[in-house]
């Protein structure tokens, strides 16, 4: 009896100074997220209203259901390597992560503590030609022209060093071999760059070249090889964190800003007539530039990379909302693809800066990371800024609004109430 | 005895464990600890002990690739340094300006003229309305409807709201500036003599105002950095804001360092 007594003290004493060490929301022992890359993920372009990032950027929305640590060191602009301001000499992904001294930001000591890091970069290394033109390019590799077939050959018709141009093009290169492994830069030549645009007429179009332009041939950074070296100047840092790898989606909609009227007169004219024709070839060149993350983990198979396919997720979203009849999808204004990006067509809005985070929950759900009560979290989350920017707005019913998210499933569908809920109003007090 | 013995063992440990119970519930209990909506315990920052002056640093300040020699002229011109300035006060809160210099408008104008140089062009081919929509409206709801009725005040009451920046000086009462703003509200562009339009003696003043907290950080390097963290996220323990100075002290001078990085602006201040 006596012994039954002193060994039920002692187990009762363990459990009571475990319990002591474990009890404390200490913050050194809660996993920690790194963001890394370009403006996608920093959210300064995306959350709307901008004081909201900390509610609608998907770093956020992570870092906070989950209870991590959570660090966001994303750059807009930033590529690879190099930047959009300067691609030869400014500070890209590669650049920041490789930097040999500290600042209060701690860039270097979040990643080394880090237990999973999350990029968000490629699609400024796609950005560095107009898309209309990589457009362009991809069309003319699925209908097989090459040589002086090609897109830009008719650019160089009537220049003064017209064949030397044509001679330089023509180098069986294609630009998404340029994308993957580098272009050239000519300093000893004359900058120019193939452009189509339209006559002072503003209807006849002109195969023209823009003089001046900074990259002569098709210059980009070598992607693929930036890839590897990113991962592996990450894998120094931290041998033991898990990385992600985001991929890139497909920004084509309606009234798209990112291919001007000029480039989508001469694809029409090439009977890409349509906004579903457009995307169908930007998710080519997608399928491209992502798949350098899938050659990758091909090459190091020992070691892969995690892969978020946003591409898909963002595709997958968009085709929830079909033209009845038609069998495509709808890419007007009023689309589930056209809410998933922000006002300028490049970057995500808030909804998808929520897909993402969604998509993300699902990764860390699978490693056993995600945290039990996200889901309620999050839902605290849209609930407060219900209360805060739209409950004393005129009409706006929010105590159906936050029963709509409370009752909500899953994630996914306490977004789509969500933002069905606040459709259409302009917020307040934010 | 040996019954005894073990009876007083009994009783200590069962008392050790009943403390111990207590001890979990306050252990995590430090006197700064405030806690937070959704979990854990946040961190009371620390401020300056006293209200703290920084002054522009032309040995750090890098505004993009623009030349130094170049920003150090536009200050010349341009800027009042002495009312331009980030001052840290002990109650946690912290206000920013840059102030232009008393007639510059009317200098600036006076320049272009003496040199012949038309901004007209460029004045009026700025893309107002696709800068408003694209950005500036997500980011600030309601902004192009205040635009659109000539209401700047109002629109820049948003973006106050918001963030903490403001800009004042604008006299709103002046017929030329009334005129500016209904060009901007009906064209959403800017008009050919903008510059004519505004008083010569209108000072302009960008401000910021926000709350602080300073922060001691351990670097994996081992060394030991002090943030300012700028914004409501300052007490935060499991994340960092946006806004991060970097404060080092020098020879009785303090010094500060904010990059801006998707700018490509660096910042530096310290005090006088």
């Amino acid at each position: 009896m006596k012994k039954i007594l002193s060994i039920l003290t002692v187990a009762v004493l363990i459990i009571v100074f475990t319990l002591t060490l474990v009890a404390c929301d200490d913050s050194s022992d809660s996993p920690t997220i790194v963001f890394l890359g370009d403006s996608i993920a920093e959210a300064l372009i995306g959350a709307s209203p901008v004081s909201e990032r900390d509610n609608y950027g998907y770093y956020a929305l992570i870092g906070r259901v989950n209870g991590f640590n959570y660090y966001n060191h994303s750059m807009s602009g930033h590529l690879t390597s190099g930047n959009m301001a300067d691609k030869e000499n400014g500070e890209g992904l590669l650049q920041v992560i490789s930097r040999e001294s500290e600042t209060a930001t701690l860039i270097q000591t979040h990643i080394k503590q880090a237990d999973i890091i999350h990029i968000s970069v490629l699609g400024n290394n796609a950005l560095q030609f107009d898309l209309g033109a990589m457009l362009m390019e991809v069309a003319d590799i699925n209908e097989g022209k090459t040589d002086g077939e090609r897109w830009y050959q008719a650019c160089f018709d009537g220049a003064d060093n017209e064949a030397s141009l044509k001679r330089k093009y023509d180098d069986n290169h294609t630009l998404f071999e340029y994308l993957h492994d580098g272009g050239v830069n000519d300093d000893d030549e004359t900058p120019i760059r193939p452009m189509i645009d339209f006559a002072q007429d503003g209807k006849t179009l002109v195969y023209g070249q823009n003089q001046g332009a900074k990259d002569s041939i098709f210059n980009f950074p070598n992607t693929y090889q930036d890839i590897e070296d990113i991962v592996a100047r990450l894998r120094a840092l931290n041998p033991t964190a898990k990385i992600i790898f985001q991929k890139v989606y497909n920004p084509v909609v309606e009234d798209t800003k990112l291919i001007t009227p000029a480039y989508r007169q001469a694809l029409a004219n090439r009977g890409y007539d349509t906004y579903q024709k457009l995307r169908e070839l930007a998710q080519d060149i997608l399928e491209k530039l992502n798949g350098m993350i899938d050659e990758y983990n091909d090459n190091h198979q020992d070691a892969p990379v995690y892969v978020l396919d946003i591409n898909k997720a963002f595709n997958d979203f968009a085709a929830r909302d079909m033209i009845e009849g038609e069998g495509i999808v709808n890419l007007t204004q009023e689309s589930f693809a056209r809410k998933l990006m922000y006002a300028d067509y490049t970057h995500p809005s808030n909804l998808g800066h929520a897909i993402i985070a969604a998509e993300t929950q699902k990764l860390l759900d699978e490693w056993g990371m995600g945290a039990k009560d996200a889901l309620e979290k999050y839902k605290a989350i849209k609930c407060e800024q219900i209360d805060r920017m739209y409950s004393t707005i005129e009409g706006f019913d929010a105590q159906s609004a936050k029963n709509a998210v409370n009752g909500a499933p899953t994630y996914y569908d306490a977004t789509l109430e969500y933002f069905n809920a606040i459709e259409g109003y302009t917020p307040v007090n934010y | 005895m040996k019954k005894n013995v073990v009876k007083i063992l009994t009783i200590v440990c069962l008392v050790a464990a009943m403390t111990a119970c207590v001890f979990v519930f306050t252990a995590c209990d430090t006197s700064v600890a405030v806690k937070n909506f959704e979990s854990g315990f946040a961190i009371k920052p620390d401020a300056f002990a006293e209200t703290t002056r920084f002054y522009i640093d032309d040995s750090v300040l890098k505004i993009m690739d623009i030349p130094s020699l170049f920003v150090k002229a536009i200050e010349e011109i341009a800027i009042d340094m002495d009312k331009t300035y980030f001052e840290f006060r002990p109650d946690g809160t912290m206000h920013m300006q840059l102030t232009t210099k008393d007639g510059v408008f009317g200098q600036i104008q006076g320049l272009l003229e003496d040199n012949n140089i038309d901004i007209s062009a460029a004045l009026t081919s700025f893309d107002i309305k696709g800068s408003v929509n694209g950005y500036v409206e997500p980011m600030f709801p309601g902004f192009a409807a205040k635009l659109s009725q000539a209401d700047l005040k109002g629109a820049l009451e948003l973006i106050h709201h918001s963030l903490g920046f403001n800009l004042t000086g604008l006299d709103y009462e002046d017929a030329g500036v009334k005129e500016v703003l209904a060009y901007v509200a009906e064209n959403m562009a800017l008009p050919a003599d903008l510059l004519s339009k505004i008083p010569a003696d209108t000072v302009l003043q960008l401000t910021f105002d926000q709350t602080y907290g300073i922060r001691k950080l351990k670097g994996a390097d081992g060394k030991e950095y002090t943030a300012i963290y700028i914004g409501a996220l300052k007490d935060n323990d499991k994340t960092a804001p946006f806004g991060v100075f970097t404060l080092t002290e020098d020879g009785g001078v303090k010094k500060a360092m904010l990059r801006i990085e998707f700018m490509n602006i660096t910042i530096g201040v310290k005090t006088k």
